[in-house]
């Protein structure tokens, strides 16, 4: 108990004190300062890495976009009228003749249509999203449509 | 420590402590000097990143049912890095045994030593991914073997480059390649609505800075790929009358033949068959195939004195006008003396009295000639005007001629012109002219204009043309007369034309060619336009055979093409015989609902 009490009445006195609590002082401000620069490395380094991320899919999504390119001009070629007819001929198919023809009545036909490979810009495209109003209706109109059955026949003249 | 030495130490500290403060000032320099801040922003700027153009792709094009005619593939251009390259030997022999590329010239490109201005060689262009591929097994192969050799001359592909590209591909290979056009090395369209669309096919590139900090780095923007193209244009019929064109080319001995078939009620190109014909994905044969003037696309492209089949547009006109009936009676006495010309009938005779219907069955010259006279020039021309004669057609297609039509108050337009030109002479037209000025009596008077354009798909949205009206020359009542009257005179002619099953209307045509030294009468331009069923014209066929050596009339070589030409197209239309439709569309009112008929 005696010791304890000679240290913390020493301890106050010793000449490198002041020195080692500016020593101390400096010692935070560097550790705090390199875990700033560590943090700032870290978050920098994944920003630089996503970067490059983001340049091979651009990369890569060029290269799709050729290679679904390459995809239908192959599959055009396969599907081509001399292809098809090479094809029909190997098969035992011949095309046919005016006399051979047998025509049919189909009611509600329309015939054979000219080809729709999009939407039309006046047809709704379905796959959007149709919100239900209680997404984008404010709290008041909210209110009246959840009242209004209960109070408008209130107000009705009999 | 040594008093002497003291003011040394001093000097060094001080001289320390004042380099810092002299790198700050020139720092600080730095950033006020504009000089300075270009000349290093430039050397930065170099490697800061480097702009790229972004192509989109080429539109695609359609057949009516979706079929593709026209699109993109990937191919690589090979080239050296010229700073890379270590054996220009193995570069050359590489190429020219995988791609048959010369050699020479492959070598020489790649012995180019590198300098500020020579960076980079193309060696080939359009090098497919399967050449591609072996020559990397090959550079790989090679990186093996030779790769940690220090010898001068150990082989090595080192320097080349692949980079990817899109050509264009054409499926078809030569079937509608007079309509569609082609697209060159420098992904240019020329001709057919390669060319006419060209600007809406390619789209527009997009010019953008890509850093080469990733820091920066930022998603490319959208660039959307060009409008692809749905046409009118039927993939099955246009094989058809393409293969007939050739047949009759070769039977009759002709210089060329060409087939326009159209829907006289939509103004839709349903198949455009000429030739000669390229193989657009061999573009370079270009002036081999059209060899000097030879037009790429005869349909559009060359006007012609068409001969009596412009008689309908004549006898319409007088009929219309009110100045002849279909019984109007005309004394051919073999010779129609008019504005200081003689007008002689084809076979030189004299036919005698004739109405006006045997005027068209017999194709009298004399008579028609009469009949121009009868509605006179100012109206003449204002009907050919209205027809759409010596103006172009307004089809969309690439290099229409526009013909030739003298009116009145030309130089060089006489009083005989409005006789000669009753009957096809002294005018000059092209075929889409021809067929889209007579598409009026087929159609109730009214002219659509001829479109090969079905609809167009922008952004993901397809959207349709639709069809309009060009004119009105003439009364719905004349056209049905004129239909009449024409599917009749065939009917009694018993001609060549004549397609079992169903009425048609129609009228041949003999054209004398004119040369500097007047009109030859032993080579000629023959047609035939006739259109269908006549009820209900569905179809409109115009058929070109220039001189054809194996008969001069239209009558013998022009007429049987048309009747080849509609028995494939009511098959590959699905229009039954009249006697089958008509008792079809009984059962399609007895339902009162849209309906339709298969074979």
């Amino acid at each position: 108990m005696q010791r304890l009490e000679k240290f913390t009445q020493a301890y106050p006195q010793i000449p490198w004190r002041g020195q080692t609590q500016v020593l101390g002082l400096i010692l935070v401000i560097i550790v705090l300062v390199a875990l700033v620069a560590g943090f700032y490395l870290s978050v920098s380094a994944r920003a630089a890495s996503i970067g490059r991320d983001i340049q091979a899919m651009q990369i890569q999504i060029k290269e799709i976009e050729q290679q679904n390119e390459t995809f239908k001009a192959h599959l055009a070629s396969l599907t081509s009228s001399r292809v098809l007819d090479a094809r029909l001929e190997k098969l035992g198919f011949r095309p046919i003749n005016q006399e051979d023809a047998l025509y049919v009545f189909i009611p509600d036909y329309p015939g054979r249509r000219p080809v729709s490979l999009a939407p039309a810009l006046e047809e709704p495209i379905v796959s959007a999203p149709i919100l239900p109003e209680v997404y984008t209706e404010s709290i008041f109109q909210w209110l009246y449509r959840q009242l209004s059955p209960y109070v408008l026949p209130m107000f009705e003249v009999k | 420590m040594n008093r002497d030495y003291l003011w040394r130490y001093k000097f060094l500290g001080f001289a320390i402590s004042i380099l810092p403060l002299i790198i700050g000032i020139q720092l600080f320099r730095i950033q006020i000097d504009k000089e300075q801040i270009d000349a290093i922003g430039g050397i930065g700027a170099l490697y800061a990143g480097e702009f790229k153009t972004i192509e989109p792709a080429r539109g695609m094009i359609y057949d009516r049912y979706g079929n593709s005619m026209a699109g993109n593939e990937t191919v690589y251009e090979v080239g050296v890095e010229l700073k890379f390259v270590r054996n220009p030997d193995t570069i050359a022999l590489a190429m020219n045994l995988v791609t048959g590329a010369d050699y020479n010239e492959i070598f020489e490109s790649a012995s180019i030593p590198e300098s500020p201005t020579a960076v980079y060689r193309v060696l080939a262009r359009g090098v497919t991914p399967e050449q591609v591929e072996r020559l990397e097994i090959i550079k790989e192969q090679m990186q093996d073997k030779y790769g940690n050799s220090n010898a001068k001359d150990a082989p090595s592909l080192s320097g080349i480059r692949f980079s990817p590209y899109l050509e264009r591909i054409y499926p078809e290979k030569s079937i509608g390649s007079n309509m569609i056009g082609f697209v060159n090395f420098d992904q240019t369209g020329y001709f057919g609505v390669e060319g006419y669309y060209n600007d809406m096919l390619a789209g527009k590139s997009t010019v953008v800075w890509l850093p080469t900090d990733p820091n920066q780095a930022k998603g490319l923007p959208n660039t959307p790929d060009g409008v692809s193209l749905v046409l009118t244009i039927d993939r099955e019929i246009q094989s058809s009358m393409e293969e007939l064109v050739d047949k009759a080319k070769k039977k009759n001995g002709a210089e060329s033949a060409t087939i326009v078939v159209l829907d006289p009620e939509t103004g839709e190109i349903l198949a455009m068959a000429t030739t000669p014909r390229l193989d657009p994905n061999e573009y370079w044969d270009f002036e081999e195939i059209f060899p000097g003037e030879t037009p790429f696309n005869r349909a559009v492209s060359q006007a012609y004195e068409p001969g009596s089949v412009y008689k309908v547009l004549t006898m319409a006109a007088g009929l219309d006008l009110g100045v002849i009936t279909p019984e109007t009676e005309f004394i051919d006495t073999g010779v129609f003396d008019y504005g200081g010309a003689k007008i002689y009938n084809w076979n030189l005779g004299a036919w005698g009295p004739v109405s006006m219907l045997e005027c068209l069955q017999h194709s009298l010259n004399t008579c028609h000639a009469w009949v121009a006279t009868k509605i006179g020039a100012y109206n003449f021309y204002d009907y050919m005007h209205k027809y759409g004669i010596g103006r172009s057609s307004g089809v969309d297609l690439a290099g229409e001629a526009t013909g030739r039509l003298k009116k009145p108050g030309d130089e060089d337009w006489f009083e005989a012109d409005l006789a000669v030109n009753s009957f096809g002479q002294g005018v000059a037209a092209t075929p889409i002219q021809m067929a889209s000025a007579i598409s009026a009596l087929a159609n109730d008077g009214v002219i659509m204009t001829p479109h090969i354009v079905h609809s167009l798909i922008s952004k993901g949205v397809q959207h349709e043309i639709g069809h309009h009206v060009a004119s009105e020359p003439i009364k719905p009542e004349t056209a049905r007369t004129i239909t009449e009257m024409l599917a009749t005179s065939l009917e009694i002619e018993a001609s060549n034309a004549l397609v079992p099953g169903y009425r048609v209307a129609g009228k041949t045509g003999t054209g004398e060619i004119p040369t500097p030294y007047g009109y030859t009468n032993y080579l000629t331009n023959a047609s035939f336009v006739g259109w269908g069923p006549v009820d209900d014209p569905q179809f409109l066929v115009y058929v070109w055979l220039e001189k054809p050596t194996t008969s001069i009339w239209g009558s013998e070589v022009a007429a049987p093409v048309f009747k080849d030409a509609v028995e494939r197209l009511v098959v590959l239309m699905n229009i039954p015989p009249d006697a089958v439709r008509l008792e079809l569309s009984g059962k399609q009112t007895s339902t009162n609902g849209e309906s339709g008929v298969s074979q």
